[in-house]
């Protein structure tokens, strides 16, 4: 058996974690997240943030899209309410 | 008549045999493709403002890419006629903006932000003035889902 799953093996189910320790656990994690963002060095989070950025930008439609999405529902609706 | 004049510019055939009689007094009477493009463009010709005395103006979508705007006006010194037509093509890149005398580009920042601005007025005001659509939902307007 690995390593890791010889550790997983140890984890109580989730269902009987008391809520404070789970907060704890919770807490600790984002502790150690915010660590390594602030660990990273200046072009490292100068990219993370450009990613994070474009990732945002990514998920909006853009004016294209807009313009698109109007053309194709408004020509579809007149071809189908035509005589 | 103007309409017709415009819809032959663009597509390229003689629209001058057809009849463009709107039936006001058969609102139930199914309309074709063409006087419902019409009906389309009243809307869009005041999305841009007050048109000024003597202009005459057009703007519609006129199918699933491409979208129509011409103005018509005299010119106060010469007296001629002047118009222009500008199509804007949907693109996977863009927006491209077709002007007489093979002139193009696409449209970006202002003007691209302006261009989406008026097809949204245009696709809230026809979806729900000619066609009786919720804009938002696609319902007919009334249902319930639509008040929603």
């Amino acid at each position: 058996m690995s390593e890791l799953s010889q550790e997983v093996s140890y984890l109580p189910p989730r269902e009987i974690i008391p809520s404070a320790i789970e907060g704890e656990v919770a807490r600790d994690a984002q502790q150690e997240s915010s660590k390594k963002i602030i660990n990273l060095d200046p072009a490292q989070a100068l990219q993370r943030a450009d990613r994070e950025r474009l990732a945002k930008i990514e998920h909006q439609p853009t004016a294209r899209d807009l313009i698109a999405q109007r053309s194709l529902n408004l020509y579809a609706t007149r071809r189908h309410e035509a005589a | 008549m103007m309409f017709k004049k415009v819809l032959s510019l663009i597509t390229g055939e003689d629209t001058t045999a057809v009849s463009f009689t709107m039936p006001k007094d058969r609102p139930f009477k199914k309309r074709t493709e063409r006087e419902l493009l019409q009906l389309e463009s009243e809307i869009g010709a005041q999305l841009f403002g007050p048109i000024p005395p003597g202009h005459h103006r057009e703007f519609f979508c006129f199918d699933d890419k491409t979208w129509i705007w011409y103005e018509e006006w005299k010119d106060p010194k010469t007296g001629r006629r002047q118009t222009t037509t500008t199509r804007y093509e949907v693109h996977e890149k863009g927006i491209l903006k077709v002007l007489e005398g093979a002139r193009y580009a696409f449209i970006e920042g202002e003007e691209l932000a302006n261009l989406e601005a008026a097809t949204a007025l245009y696709y809230e005001r026809v979806m729900r003035e000619v066609y009786g659509y919720d804009p938002h939902t696609g319902l007919p307007l009334g249902t319930a889902h639509s008040l929603s």
